[in-house]
């Protein structure tokens, strides 16, 4: 199992949080970039009434 | 940085040793500026997909949920080393029509879709999926609605299957 970790990405106009799991060995030049719903629509709207945290 | 689909599909990812990045839009959690309904969001994945590229990674599969597949598999064109895309819940109906039209592609796309979910209506699903040019593919999940509670694994799973045969990883 891989190994995760919190970092700070800077783009032109932002500064973003992330988590990023890295294989490495095989396989290490390929990756999921994942995109989250909206937080205040799901947060609002969840069943669970917590999705952010 | 929590949420019930998108972790879930984290982990699933990170058990089964496939790299991951996931990330907060501006605004959210640690991340800085001010939500912009679309634009500004559309310049955090651009930011995400650099980021990648400087890192050296020479293969990225987006996938999105709700909100987050329409702003991120819009971004699918973008970088050659983005490969293809993989959508749940894809909300065509409320997001408008650019976001279909900036998701074509020849690329492979997967999108799966709760039978259930009157938010990123399934009423209208065939009709938007029918648009796609191939290759593409679906899943629908019985029972489901937007916000998929209990069927997290049956995602991940789907996921992790579609993005095994986008990166040739034989198991």
């Amino acid at each position: 199992m891989l190994d995760s970790k919190n970092i700070i990405i800077k783009g032109e106009d932002n500064v973003l949080e992330a988590e990023i799991s890295r294989k490495k060995t095989n396989q290490i030049n390929k990756i999921v970039l994942l995109c989250h719903p909206h937080p205040q629509f799901h947060l609002t709207f969840s069943r669970k009434g917590k999705i952010w945290g | 940085m929590y949420n019930n689909v998108i972790s879930s599909i984290f982990n699933e990812l990170l058990t089964n040793n496939i790299s991951c990045l996931r990330f907060n839009f501006r605004g959210v959690g640690k991340s800085a500026g001010k939500q912009y309904e679309g634009n500004g969001e559309l310049t955090d994945v651009k930011t995400c997909i650099d980021y990648l590229t400087n890192e050296n990674f020479d293969k990225i599969l987006i996938c999105g949920y709700s909100y987050g597949a329409a702003i991120g598999c819009s971004l699918v064109n973008y970088s050659e080393i983005v490969i293809g895309f993989c959508a749940i819940s894809f909300p065509w109906d409320f997001m408008g029509e650019g976001f279909k039209e900036s998701t074509q592609t020849t690329k492979p796309k997967f999108f799966i879709q709760g039978d259930k979910d009157n938010i990123a209506s399934f009423d209208r699903f065939d009709f938007h999926y029918d648009s796609y040019m191939e290759p593409k593919s679906k899943f629908i999940i019985e029972g489901a609605d937007h916000f998929y509670g209990g069927f997290e694994s049956i995602i991940s799973q789907k996921v992790l299957k579609f993005t095994r045969n986008q990166f040739g990883i034989i198991t």
